[in-house]
This record gives structure tokens, C-alpha cells and sequence, in this order.
């Protein structure tokens, strides 16, 4: 009876140190007890998660839930439990923020329970390399003559998709057949987080190209590639973008086109005046023709020799009232007439280069017509205009320039006869007849007086013949030839130079003009 | 004269710096390659996993920060860590089973590596020397020398192979960082 109490008590004391054992290691599993060759491990990042999947090899075992531990072999550390895949129905577990340390070993452990009993364990070790990475989403663009590969990754990443993946797998993106390119190889210092385009460039375009997507760990075996996608560069292929800006220039060209088209058409038509205000020796339009134009025409200038002679004359000096002053001897100082115009007494000698064989006749038909005027005395109050013979009738042939010459020719030798004898000083100097007044003075003093102040200017066209045909007579019209033909005038009125001479000479002692040598002063 | 030999000692450094910088460049594309190799045959290396065995090396920590280690260091450290890697594996590994054309494959790799970096590490002996006396070497030296003496106490077993083999794969990424050091 003892002894049986004996065997009792050992068999409990046994069993209680069992127990106690049991609880005092029941914590960790003794991996030694089961093999991992009961099940199979695969470990793989799909969707940016890290996913432990495993397959139970001996089909007599089939659990109903799992649990799994995981350690590491750098330290001897006691395994850790996964505390979302403990209990769990299905054979995977997600360690995508449990495992983040990419070079060391990873040993996982599964505990296979069916019911409320385990009945095996799996145990596998799992380096970085060991990794299934599937490739991430990617989307291609083709251009003319290059692709567009964008690369989708999550903007916020597990931290095993750190740089340190890159250690352990390449990012290929292989353009089949004979392109490759490692993004690793790249060094762009970055983790795959957010999206990322790369250029496959220096294609032919009218191509077709296929791109493949996929990580590549140190484990070759262990490549998941993405499906191909294809693409054909055709040759007038470009993005929506450069399409709508290609478009977009030419419109624009066409437009600017159109718009400098309308304003040069208005320009010739007339509409569009736009002047230039440029200086005009910036003005080039006839510089060439300015270049080789004709020298302008030089001025009609007469040579005149002017000789002065002491000779009293008399001159207005302005007192209306006081004829006797008048008559005194004055020097013969020029003074400003009422008109304003500076008066001299001259004498004019034509100096023409050639001699006109036509003034002589024209002289000879002036004394012709002063002839006729003795003849016939009524003729001086004949208008100028009858139909007489008449030099100074506006022939066609004879120019302006002509009639000056003639008239200062008629004067000449009556004066050349009277300046013979008083030769006094010689002034030379060049006139032009256009720019001067030619007046010769009467030798009434009276008339003298009213006909200095009446002075008709050589620019004028016409001439009231109406008014004082002995005005007219003593006066002496001298017309541009460039404008109006002078007035048709008497014979007797254009020689008038002879009878003012004639008279003067009858009035020497008297008169103050000078008639004698034709007492006319150039007035401007 | 004097301007001739000083003109001509600057075309040479100038000349054996582009060399160094292109043999550097090629380095670092040769060793990274290397370094995938060997891991790529390590993992051929399969052993079952076992925990009991474990123990941590110390594997030194100054050689985890690769900024501060210039071209001719990273080569030094480089250099030593596989020549220790290649003396640890010339143990007996009988009890492993482990194919001997894969470990003969991982000897002729470690060896093509070292060859290219003995020469760049020959142009300087006296840095050669320095270094060896360095602090940094000498860390590495203690560390291998724990692994061997870890394979001997547990007399070459499995267990232990798969604990070292487990810790050599943890030095190539830190001889892939040091790589990126030929760059700088």
C-alpha cells in the first residue's frame, strides 16, 4: 500500500514538473519539435504590400487557423508573435510595417492549429533577396520618336520600398527586345514613392514598341514581370499638347499673315496714308536721282555795268508841298522813297556775253516805232493792245529775257552818248532782272514825284492800261519771262527809253531826272 | 629646366588622377557586380534553419556609415572584408552539404574582386601599411576572427554553418554602400 502511494506520488510530482516546465516554456514554441518542410513559404510585395503567404505540404493535415511568429538570426532573440495574423482563417499574413529592416535573415513561423490544438508548424528563412516584388503600374505615352513611361507608385510608401530596396532589386523597364534600363542604375537617390516618368528616347519613329515593367532581385528566379504594353510611333504622332500648340502657331501665323496683307492693300489703294515724317535728308526716295539730276538752272543774270555820274538830280524828299525845294541840286544820295524802296540812280549798260544780233533790230524797230509815233502823234494813246507791230508783242519767239535786253539795248546808246562825256565811276556787279524793279523816272518833276511812288513791280502780270497812258508810257514794265507776257504796250511806251531821253536832254536845265541817260534807278 | 620637370610632374598627377577617377569608375561597376554574385551563390548555399545556435557577432558599426570614408578607404575596408570573407569559407563545410562548384565559384569571385582592388591599393604602399593599423581594420580583423572561432567551437556543424553563412550575407550590402564610395 505504501509503495502504491509511492508511485502515486512520483507519477504526480512528475507530471506537476512537467506542467510547471511546460509553463514556465510554454511561451516559445520549440521550434526543433516540427519540421518546415510540412508547408511552404512565399513572401511577396503585391499593391505596396508586403504579404507572407504560406501552402501546407501534407495534405493530412489540414488546420482551421494559423498563427505566426516571426525572429531573426543577427541576434539571438526570442520570437515574436504577429499580433494581426495570430488566429487567423486564411494562410497570409500582411508584414508590410512589421518586417522593415531589409538586410538581415527574417524567420518567419507558422503554427498550424486545428481547433484548439496545433498540430505542425512551418519555419523558413527569408533573406531580402528572397523577395517577390511585383512591378508597379505604369503608363505609356508615344511621341514622334520617343515614349513616355510613367511609373505609378502611392505618394506615401511602405518603408521597405526605402532606398535600401534598391540594394536588393533593380527597377527595369525593358523595351523589348534589346533595351534595358536599371533605375537603379540611374542613381536617382530617391525612394519609389509618387510617380515617376522616364524617357525612353532615340526610337525610329513608324515603329512599334512594347514596354515591360518589373523588378529584378538578386534572385533572378524570382522576377515578376508586368503585362507588355505596346505602342506604334507613327510619324506624325505628337501629344495632345504639341498637337493643340502646333495648331494654335499656325492660326496665329495665318491671322498675322492676313492682317499685314489688308493694311498693306489699303496702303495702295488709298485708304492708309501713313506719312513720313523723316527729315528730308533722310529721305532716300531720289537720292539717286538727286545724284545725277540736272544742275538747276542758273539764274538769269545779266551783267550790268553800273555808272555812277555826278549829276544833280532832283529827288523827292518827301516834301509835298515844296516844289522848290524839290528843284534844288541834291547829291545824288539815294533815299528811301515813300514806298520804302532805296532808290539809285543808274545807269545801265548791258553786258551781255554775246551780242544779240536781234536786239539791233529790235533797237532799229524801236526807233522805227518811235518814227511812227512822230508820224502819227495819236498813236501813244493808242491802247497798247491794237494789232500794231509792236516788238514787244508777245511773240512766241521772243522770250522775256529777250525784251529786257532790248529795252536796256535802247537805252544804251542814247546813254552811251551821254555818258561819254561824263564818264564817272564804274561799278560791275551782277543783277537779276527777275528780282529787281526797273523804273525809269519822267521829266516831269510832278510826274517825277507821283512816279517814283508808283512803281510797278515786275512781278506783276498785268497792268491797267486804262489808267494814265502817259504813266504808262513813262513807265517801263520789265516781265519775268516766266510769268505773263508783259503787257502789249505802244511801240512809243517801249521806247521809252529813247523819248525819256530825248526829253531829258530838252529839260537839262531843269529837270532832276535823268532822263538824258534814262534816269530809272533798280529798285527792289 | 625647372619649369620643364615641375610642367611635367602636373601633367602626370593630372593624368594619374583621370586614370585613378576612370579605374575608380570602373571599379565600382565591376565590384557591384561582384557583390550580386556572391550573394546570388551564398543563397545557393540553402541550409535548414535553425535558431539554437545564434549569436551576434558585432559586426562593427563604423563600418555602416559610408559618408565619412573616402575612395582609397572604402578600397582598403573593402579589400579586407573579402579577403576574410574568403579565408572564413576555406573551412570545412562537409557537414552542410553544400555543392563545392558553387563554393569554388564564390572563392574565383571573391578573388576577381580582389585582384581589382590590389590595384589601386599598390600605388600607395605606405597607405596600404597605415591603413592596416588602422582602427577600422583592426575592428574587422576581430570580427572575422569571431566567426572562425565560432565555426571551430561548433565544430563546422550545420547549425553554425547556416549562422555564418547567414552573417556574410549581411556584409555585402555594406561592401555594395562602401562601392558607392568610388563615386565621391
Amino acid at each position: 500500500m505504501f509503495s502504491n502511494y509511492n508511485v502515486s506520488a512520483i507519477t504526480l510530482l512528475n507530471l506537476y514538473l512537467m506542467v510547471y516546465v511546460s509553463v514556465l516554456f510554454g511561451t516559445s514554441p520549440t521550434f526543433s519539435e516540427y519540421s518546415d518542410e510540412s508547408c511552404t513559404m512565399n513572401l511577396t510585395i503585391q499593391n505596396f504590400q508586403l504579404i507572407l503567404s504560406w501552402e501546407v505540404k501534407n495534405r493530412s493535415i489540414q488546420p482551421t487557423h494559423y498563427t505566426l511568429w516571426y525572429t531573426i538570426m543577427s541576434k539571438p532573440e526570442d520570437p515574436k508573435i504577429v499580433g494581426n495574423c495570430t488566429n487567423i482563417t486564411k494562410p497570409s499574413c500582411d508584414l508590410t510595417d512589421v518586417w522593415e529592416i531589409m538586410d538581415d535573415h527574417y524567420i518567419p513561423i507558422v503554427e498550424l492549429y486545428k481547433g484548439n490544438s496545433m498540430v505542425g508548424r512551418c519555419m523558413n528563412s527569408f533573406w531580402a533577396s528572397d523577395f517577390y516584388i511585383e512591378p508597379p503600374r505604369f503608363e505609356i505615352v508615344g511621341f514622334l520618336d520617343h515614349i513616355n513611361v510613367t511609373l505609378e507608385f502611392p505618394s506615401v510608401t511602405p518603408k521597405i520600398y526605402g532606398k535600401e530596396i534598391q540594394e536588393y532589386a533593380s527597377l527595369v523597364i525593358e523595351k523589348q527586345w534589346d533595351k534595358i534600363v536599371k533605375l537603379n542604375d540611374l542613381k536617382l537617390n530617391r525612394d519609389f514613392s509618387g510617380n515617376f516618368t522616364y524617357i525612353l528616347d532615340n526610337l525610329i519613329p513608324n515603329t512599334n514598341y512594347c514596354v515591360s515593367v518589373y523588378f529584378e532581385p538578386l534572385d533572378v528566379e524570382k522576377i515578376i514581370k508586368s503585362p507588355i504594353k505596346c505602342i506604334f510611333l507613327q510619324p506624325d504622332q505628337e501629344s495632345g499638347l504639341s498637337i493643340s500648340a502646333k495648331i494654335g502657331i499656325i492660326i496665329t501665323g495665318w491671322i498675322v499673315l492676313f492682317f499685314i496683307s489688308s493694311i498693306l492693300m489699303l496702303r495702295r489703294t488709298g485708304y492708309i496714308c501713313l506719312k513720313n515724317n523723316f527729315p528730308k535728308v533722310l529721305n532716300f526716295h531720289n537720292f539717286l536721282a538727286s545724284m545725277f539730276a540736272e544742275p538747276p538752272p542758273s539764274e538769269a543774270v545779266d551783267m550790268l555795268e553800273i555808272i555812277h555820274t555826278n549829276k544833280k538830280k532832283k529827288l523827292w524828299n518827301y516834301s509835298y508841298g515844296d516844289e522848290s525845294d524839290s528843284e534844288e541840286e541834291e547829291e545824288e544820295v539815294p533815299k528811301a522813297s515813300a514806298t520804302g524802296y532805296t532808290t539809285h540812280g543808274l545807269m545801265g549798260k548791258h553786258l551781255s556775253q554775246a551780242p544779240d544780233p536781234s536786239a539791233s533790230s529790235q533797237e532799229s524797230q524801236c526807233e522805227d516805232s518811235a518814227v511812227e509815233e512822230s508820224d502819227e502823234p495819236g498813236a501813244e494813246l493808242e491802247p497798247p493792245r491794237e494789232a500794231r507791230p509792236d516788238p514787244w508783242q508777245p511773240e512766241s519767239s521772243r522770250s522775256p529775257r529777250e525784251r529786257r535786253e532790248r529795252v536796256l539795248q535802247d537805252s544804251y546808246p542814247r546813254h552811251n552818248s551821254s555818258s561819254t562825256d561824263e564818264p564817272g565811276d564804274k561799278v560791275i556787279f551782277n543783277v537779276n532782272l527777275n528780282s529787281v524793279f526797273l523804273r525809269v523816272l519822267d521829266d516831269d518833276s510832278e510826274e517825277d514825284s507821283q512816279e517814283t511812288s508808283e512803281v510797278l513791280p515786275l512781278a506783276e502780270d498785268t497792268i491797267d492800261l486804262e489808267e494814265d497812258p502817259h504813266r504808262i508810257e513813262s513807265s517801263l514794265l520789265m516781265a519775268s519771262g516766266e510769268r505773263t507776257q508783259p503787257p502789249h504796250h505802244s511801240s512809243s511806251s517801249q521806247c521809252l527809253w529813247t523819248e525819256e531821253e530825248s526829253s531829258d536832254k530838252t529839260d537839262s536845265s531843269g529837270s532832276d531826272t535823268d532822263a538824258d541817260v534814262g534816269d530809272g534807278y533798280i529798285m527792289r | 629646366m625647372t619649369n620643364g620637370c615641375i610642367l611635367q610632374t602636373l601633367l602626370l598627377l593630372c593624368f594619374s588622377t583621370t586614370a585613378l577617377s576612370i579605374s575608380y569608375k570602373a571599379l565600382r561597376l565591376y565590384q557591384s557586380s561582384g557583390s550580386v554574385t556572391c550573394q546570388e551563390l551564398l543563397l545557393q548555399l540553402n541550409v535548414r534553419p535553425c535558431l539554437e545556435d545564434r549569436i551576434n557577432f558585432k559586426l562593427p558599426e563604423k563600418i555602416k556609415h559610408q559618408q565619412q570614408f573616402k575612395k582609397k578607404d572604402a578600397a582598403f575596408l573593402i579589400h579586407e572584408m573579402l579577403q576574410n570573407i574568403f579565408s572564413v569559407f576555406t573551412n570545412d563545410f562537409s557537414s552542410t552539404g553544400w555543392n563545392k562548384t558553387i563554393v569554388e565559384n564564390l572563392f574565383g569571385e571573391l578573388h576577381k574582386q580582389m585582384d581589382r582592388l590590389e590595384t589601386i591599393l599598390k600605388e600607395k604602399p605606405e597607405e596600404s601599411l597605415a591603413w592596416r593599423n588602422s582602427m577600422a581594420i583592426l575592428h574587422l580583423k576581430s570580427y572575422y576572427r569571431r566567426l572562425q572561432r565560432y565555426l571551430k567551437d561548433k565544430e563546422y556543424s550545420s547549425c553554425a554553418w547556416m549562422v555564418v553563412r547567414a552573417e556574410i550575407m549581411r556584409n555585402f550590402p555594406i561592401i555594395s554602400k562602401l562601392t558607392d564610395c568610388f563615386q565621391n
